[in-house]
């Protein structure tokens, strides 16, 4: 196939026939799929791993999971939202794998836990976000990223990273507020006005 | 969801990173993985070698006995000369016709005894037998200096004759100046060649080839008949390097050929086989506990092994190529190469997406953990019964012994065994969860490469060309299906009738 073809070819491709030539194992629609949800996948990969080299090994074990599994799509949602579910799995199980869940915390040690965001480069305000994200410790992040960015529930979150539920409240409740002050201090977000009770001056 | 969660949403989904190439270079080798197969590679490089022996140990000296004498006959020239012969006689150590200057036709079919070679065998000596073709392969020129020894023995009469050969030749080369420009334009000159093997008769010992084409340009055939005594090992025999012998054939290129018995010839045999078989697996793992059995109208032969699954065996079959290699009368060493397919059953019902979980083992620490999929399929105890194929494609080299129990010159009784180092080429498994309530895929735990024993009986008839070989053929995977890290085991079993046929040399 040529060069100016496959381009046309890529750009004509719509999801409905990527899928049909992912399921028939055409390399080209392999490809296709790859380089239209890497890069959102990646990021993905991202706010859960250590690094970027362990984030591109866990995107290649999800992408890998993914052709594998792609008969099983049938469709009822989106295949970006599909994709997500099974690398977001993917980063857990591999979390889970390499016991990086050693360095969660319960509520007594996170006590202790000092986070020093001038190490964040100042970039664009999305990254700088997820940057954020990565300096908490890996306990909390997965919970954050989980609740409050993929939108499973606590109950969800309790049977997947096998907690108690109470568990993933309160260490949703600790990440969240350690988010905020970050954030606050690199002023990425505003500080929430007070609530200031008036009394009146006689 | 709070303005914190939409926001902290909001940013993480806009934020993009281009991943390295060795991403999807790693994900595309392990959709595509081409020509990365070392094992296989390294297979075929073995099988390549032993077809290589084989086919030179066999191929192009063969030969079959024509006649057990050396017949002197006319040359096909186009010369205008009259063909001239000399004759040898044997048994009065006398030539005849070398100061006639004359030749005569000589009908090969009219040869008479005196002409034949007599030539008796040490026991255990062995020749070399070289087929000469046309070309002159492993033929010198004519050289009158050299001289060549061969590792018969001889009689010094043999030798004696030699030198009449000599003078013999020396007549030829006067009558035919021509013949000593020969050989360094045509490779057709009918000279010795370097190994020089004698004919015998049948009767005899010794059945030794001699081939040689005669040179269009000859018009002239110089026959050099020896003698070989009783006990050949006594004398050597010596001939001139530009003697000639011709044959009774008559056209060029055709070769005098004897049957010779060779060891290598019949020490190895190949058998090429086809095996159906009935193919199941066994199941064991440290962390399955039992269930009673469950039977489903699906289902044929249904069984229910310890760790929950309700499966029943299916066809599957076994093809390849066999070669042995005989150590002595009855025991054989065997190789090959056998591809192997094997597939079961298992029930299952649809359900609606669901987690499901294994527990698998961390290899390097050794601690246990789960890990999540998202699963259709259910363990088969509900309603809307389907079924999941487990399949397995194998390419092995088996290597093995053989024995043979009876036999006779009409039909054999032997038993083999084997292991099989395999490449697994293709495979699908579905595994049976944790709680045992359903049913995930993950290639990722399947291995590539897997080692099997072979054991089989089978009895070897059939007529002068080909040979018949069957009998029972039962496979047992020793690695299981899964790696390590899975702690549930899966051995596949195949057991069947193999049916293989080989051609007798």
């Amino acid at each position: 196939m040529s060069y100016l073809s496959r381009v046309k070819q890529e750009q004509t491709m719509t999801e409905e026939s990527i899928l049909q030539g992912c399921l028939d194992n055409l390399s080209f629609a392999q490809e296709e799929l790859y380089k239209r949800f890497s890069p959102k996948m990646l990021g993905v990969c991202y706010r859960y791993a250590h690094s970027r080299e362990d984030a591109e090994d866990m995107l290649q074990e999800g992408f890998i999971k993914v052709y594998a599994q792609i008969q099983q799509f049938k469709g009822s949602g989106s295949l970006e939202g599909w994709i997500r579910k099974i690398v977001v799995h993917t980063c857990i199980n591999l979390l889970k794998k390499n016991k990086k869940f050693s360095d969660s915390v319960d509520l007594v040690y996170a006590s202790n836990i000092k986070i020093n965001e001038n190490n964040i480069p100042s970039m664009l305000q999305a990254k700088q976000v997820v940057d954020c994200i990565r300096l908490l410790p890996i306990g909390y992040r997965t919970v954050l990223n989980l609740y409050a960015i993929e939108g499973y529930s606590h109950k969800e979150i309790s049977s997947i990273l096998e907690i108690e539920e109470s568990t993933s409240r309160s260490q949703y409740t600790r990440a969240r507020g350690l988010l905020e002050d970050i954030l606050i201090k690199k002023k990425i977000l505003q500080k929430p006005r007070e609530n200031v009770s008036m009394v009146a001056i006689k | 969801m709070m303005d914190f969660e939409q926001s902290l949403k909001d940013h993480a989904d806009q934020f993009r990173l281009t991943p390295s190439k060795r991403v999807w270079n790693g994900i595309y080798n392990n959709l595509h993985p081409g020509s990365r197969w070392p094992s296989m590679t390294m297979g075929i490089v073995f099988i390549l070698t032993l077809l290589s022996i084989g086919y030179l140990n066999n191929s192009s000296k063969k030969s079959t006995l024509q006649e057990s004498s050396v017949k002197i006959a006319e040359s096909k020239s186009g010369n205008s000369k009259p063909a001239n012969s000399i004759n040898f006689d044997l048994e009065n150590n006398s030539s005849s016709g070398l100061n006639q200057k004359s030749f005569k036709d000589n009908d090969p079919k009219q040869s008479t005894s005196s002409e034949k070679l007599s030539i008796n065998r040490a026991e255990n000596e062995k020749l070399n037998v070289q087929n000469h073709s046309k070309t002159g392969s492993g033929w010198s020129s004519l050289n009158k200096t050299n001289r060549y020894s061969e590792n018969v023995g001889l009689p010094s009469n043999a030798v004696n004759n030699a030198q009449k050969a000599d003078h013999a030749t020396d007549d030829l080369l006067k009558l035919n100046p021509d013949a000593q420009s020969l050989p360094s334009k045509s490779n057709s000159i009918s000279i010795l060649p370097e190994n020089l093997n004698l004919f015998v008769k049948e009767d005899d010992a010794i059945t030794i080839k001699n081939s040689m084409v005669m040179s269009e340009n000859f018009n002239n055939i110089v026959a050099l008949v020896t003698s070989v005594d009783q006990n050949p090992s006594s004398s050597r025999l010596q001939l001139n390097s530009y003697s000639a012998i011709n044959t009774h054939l008559q056209q060029p290129g055709k070769t005098f050929s004897k049957k010779i018995h060779r060891r290598w010839s019949k020490k190895i045999e190949w058998i090429y086989y086809i095996t159906p078989t009935i193919s199941t697996a066994s199941f064991d793992g440290s962390d399955l506990t039992s269930s009673p059995i469950n039977y489903s109208p699906l289902v044929v032969f249904q069984r229910s092994t310890s760790n929950g699954m309700i499966y029943n065996a299916k066809l599957g079959f076994e093809t390849g190529a066999k070669m042995t290699y005989a150590l002595s009368e009855k025991w054989k060493l065997l190789t090959g190469f056998n591809l192997n397919y094997s597939d079961y059953n298992i029930v299952s019902n649809p359900i609606h997406p669901t987690f499901a979980t294994l527990t698998l083992k961390n290899m390097s620490t050794g601690a246990l953990y789960s890990k999540n999929y998202i699963t259709f399929y259910g363990d088969g105890q509900s309603y809307g019964q389907i079924g999941l194929t487990n399949y397995n494609l194998q390419f092995s080299i088996p290597l093995g012994i053989e024995y043979q129990v009876w036999g006779n010159q009409k039909m054999q009784i032997n038993i083999a065994s084997a292991v099989e180092p395999s490449v697994v080429l293709q495979s699908n498994s579905y595994i049976i969860s944790s709680d045992k309530r359903n049913y995930v895929q993950d290639p990722e735990l399947m291995r590539k490469m897997n080692l099997g024993g072979n054991f089989g009986a089978f009895i070897s008839f059939g007529s002068n060309k080909i040979k018949w070989h069957i009998g029972p053929d039962v496979y047992y995977q020793l690695l299981s299906t899964y790696k390590s890290e899975y702690t549930g085991k899966e051995h596949l079993i195949n057991y069947g009738i193999r049916i293989g046929i080989s051609k007798k040399y």
